[in-house]
């Protein structure tokens, strides 16, 4: 049972010329599943480092249950890792991999015996117990990492990019059982992942952060529904959001650009103003009276399909649920609802709010 | 670099294999089949064939007379002399240097992993300013001769008193040792992964366990071929014996054999024990070289590769 806080907490690795780590500012409640995302070099490891004791900070405070720790060792933090590769002992049985804490806490053997196999059949690796690392797949390995961090019952679980090195299928398959068995334990997660289908389907607030800095920090549905700036608005939802650039109508409810495409807005904005629309693929619809489009490319996945629009000023995608037989080169009107068109500042693009 | 073979088979389970670092390697270890190799190849035999008939030779010869050695010297013994090896052992006073030679060897062995392990972790670990600049001082400690460096050696043993002692001469052994030791141990734990550490830190881990529990058995093979090189080089180590030696009871298996060919000199030699004595030092560095040669190779490589 932890809180933890991120106070104004910044990392600048000497030689560099920007911080890893700006300021940060993260407040992580008791028993909570947050997910740190965003693209290579951004500062997700570096962060979670932070708080283990691996990684210096150079000013800021970092608390677990209100008490200053970013100076103290790791081994004094009661956190435990998952780390990208395992970092399994390889000369170490799966069972003494699990009991090296308890082992080095002098902790007497029947207990480590017993915890460990406690955390073994959670993670049903009762059978590979007496196994080399080397002697397991890449799935079971990752298993007996987590196995090693949940037989400590630390205050906080810290996991950097542990899916990484699984196939699709396995990653899918790992992220619900991590899910589920964080949510068993009630144990702080902090967990840092560069793909954002992983953090939106695991996490209960989702921290993006971008060279170094903040952008955005909520729920899942906060994130895609309200993303404060392009960065966030691009960087959440598969595909990616459409952007188009422009500026309000003179009436302050519409957008347009000079290629003459035209949309209503929610909510009225200052007339004249250069802003970027943003509409996420699935939120595009075919309709008579919307602006005109051309498919260039169809993309059935099955489920939906994925077509690419010319439209005028660029290109969109569209996920389409109904199968609609698009043909490409065919012409076609596309429309979005107002409430589903993101505006965002044309000059620093972070996101307005229409007046009502 | 990621396609390396890692010789301690541990280690294979530890690193997932980079997929995308494949097939670059790949297509760079098949092209090396030029004329290096045309000429190299034969090359290659024929030292090995040379070195197998020098053997041969000494072997058969040592179980000869000497007449025969000189009459007939391609032919097999006529009947096999194993009393050379008895006059050797027990005229050349070999039994003495024998167990000299032995405590010596594995006693400088020991001390000089001992230093140098922990040592070279240190220096490939701990990101000190001094940790470059002193791997280099290491480093040039090994392209020092030691005929250079013998008699001002002499000078500084012989006011320690350590002259003609088994134990000066393991001081001498283990001083001169470390360079080697310690550049070559220092490669080798650089190639280990460091997450192991962090992992070990935050399971609680002083800096010594992780060092004694964790990287130490990970760095075996490079502990082992290093253990085995240093044997072997002491073994035969004649120079310093030869200069810090003075009395019988305390030479060393080069020395004596040395010794014992001045007196075959003189006494109307006996080349057959002659030959005896040289199998008694070369045979069991020999043996071992052909029990442990591919650790050896594979530890080399790997410390090489750095
Ligand atoms: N030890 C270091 N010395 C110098 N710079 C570093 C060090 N570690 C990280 N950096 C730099 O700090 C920045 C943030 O790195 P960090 O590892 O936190 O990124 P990340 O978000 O985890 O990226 P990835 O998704 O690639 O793992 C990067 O620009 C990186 O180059
Ligand atoms: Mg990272």
């Amino acid at each position: 049972m932890a809180t933890i806080e991120f106070r104004n907490v910044t990392r600048h690795f000497p030689g560099t010329h920007r911080a890893a780590v700006e300021h940060l500012n993260l407040p992580i409640e008791d028993g909570e599943f947050v997910v740190l995302v965003g693209p290579s070099g951004c500062g997700k490891s570096t962060s979670l480092r932070m708080l283990s004791g691996l990684e210096l900070v150079d000013s800021g405070e970092i608390l677990i249950d209100g008490k200053d720790i970013s100076r103290a060792r790791p081994s004094e933090r009661d956190v435990a890792m998952v780390f990208q590769n395992y970092a399994l002992y390889p000369h170490m049985t799966v069972a003494d991999n699990m009991g090296f804490h308890l082992r080095i806490a002098k902790r007497p053997k029947s207990e480590i015996r017993q915890k460990v196999e406690i955390a073994a059949e959670k993670l049903g690796l009762t059978p590979f117990l007496d196994r080399y690392p080397r002697n397991l797949s890449g799935g079971q390995r990752q298993r007996v990492a987590m196995g090693r961090a949940i037989v400590r019952t630390p205050k906080v679980y810290l996991f950097d990019e542990p899916l990484s090195n699984l196939d699709a299928k396995l990653r899918v398959q790992m992220r619900g059982e991590i899910k589920k068995l964080q949510g068993e334990l009630g144990t702080t997660t902090v967990y840092v992942t560069h793909d954002q289908i992983e953090a939106m389907t695991m996490a209960d607030r989702i921290a993006v952060m971008s060279e170094g800095k903040l952008e955005q920090y909520g729920t899942p549905t906060e994130l895609y529904d309200r993303p404060v700036n392009t960065f966030v608005a691009g960087f959440i939802g598969s595909p990616g959001m459409n952007f188009i650039e422009g500026a309000i109508d003179a009436d302050g409810g519409h957008f347009h650009n000079d290629a003459g495409l035209r949309l209503a807005l929610d909510g009225t904005f200052t007339p004249g103003r250069k802003v970027t629309i943003g509409i996420r693929p699935e939120h595009l619809r075919l309709a008579e009276d919307g602006f005109g489009a051309n498919v260039d490319l169809v993309e059935p996945t099955g489920a939906e399909e994925m077509i690419v629009f010319d439209i005028p000023g660029g290109q969109a995608t569209a996920s389409l649920r109904e199968r609609n037989n698009l043909r490409k080169g065919q012409k076609v009107g596309l429309t979005a609802a107002p409430g589903h068109v993101h505006v965002f500042c044309g000059e620093n693009g972070n996101r307005l709010e229409g007046r009502t | 670099m990621l396609l390396r073979k890692m010789p301690w088979p541990a280690f294979r389970g530890g690193v997932p294999t980079q997929g995308a670092g494949a097939p670059a390697g790949a297509a760079k270890a098949s092209d090396n089949a030029g004329p290096v190799k045309l000429i190299g190849l034969p090359l290659t035999w024929a030292f090995v064939a040379f070195n197998i008939f020098v053997l041969v030779w000494m072997v058969m010869s040592s179980l000869k007379t000497s007449s025969e050695i000189f009459e007939v010297p391609w032919n097999l013994p006529e009947v096999i002399q194993w009393e050379n090896f008895v006059i050797a052992w027990r005229d050349g006073n070999f039994s003495r240097a024998v167990l000299n030679t032995v405590l010596l060897t594995i006693g400088t062995a020991v001390a000089t992993i001992a230093v140098a392990a922990p040592a070279a972790y240190v220096l490939s670990r701990f990101k000190v300013v001094s940790a470059s600049p002193m791997t280099m001082y290491f480093a040039i400690g090994i392209g020092i001769p030691a005929q250079l460096v013998i008699l001002p050696l002499y000078a500084i043993m012989n006011q320690f008193g350590m002259v003609n002692s088994l134990w000066g001469l393991w001081v001498l052994y283990v001083a001169t040792s470390l360079p080697f030791a310690v550049f070559f141990l220092t490669g080798f734990f650089a190639s280990l992964p460091g997450e192991l550490e962090e992992a070990a830190m935050l399971d609680g881990a002083s800096a010594f366990q992780t060092f004694r529990i964790i990287m130490l058995p990970l760095a075996r093979s490079g502990i082992v071929t290093l253990a085995i090189l240093n044997t072997i080089a002491h073994w035969n180590e004649t120079i310093f014996a030869l200069v810090f030696l003075q009395t019988d009871d305390r030479m060393t298996l080069s020395v004596t054999l040395l010794n014992f060919m001045k007196a075959m000199q003189y006494n109307n030699a006996n080349w057959g024990g002659l030959f005896a004595g040289v199998c008694i030092l070369v045979l069991p560095v020999l043996a071992i070289y052909l029990w442990l040669g591919r650790q050896i190779i594979e530890g080399m490589t790997l410390g090489a590769d750095k």
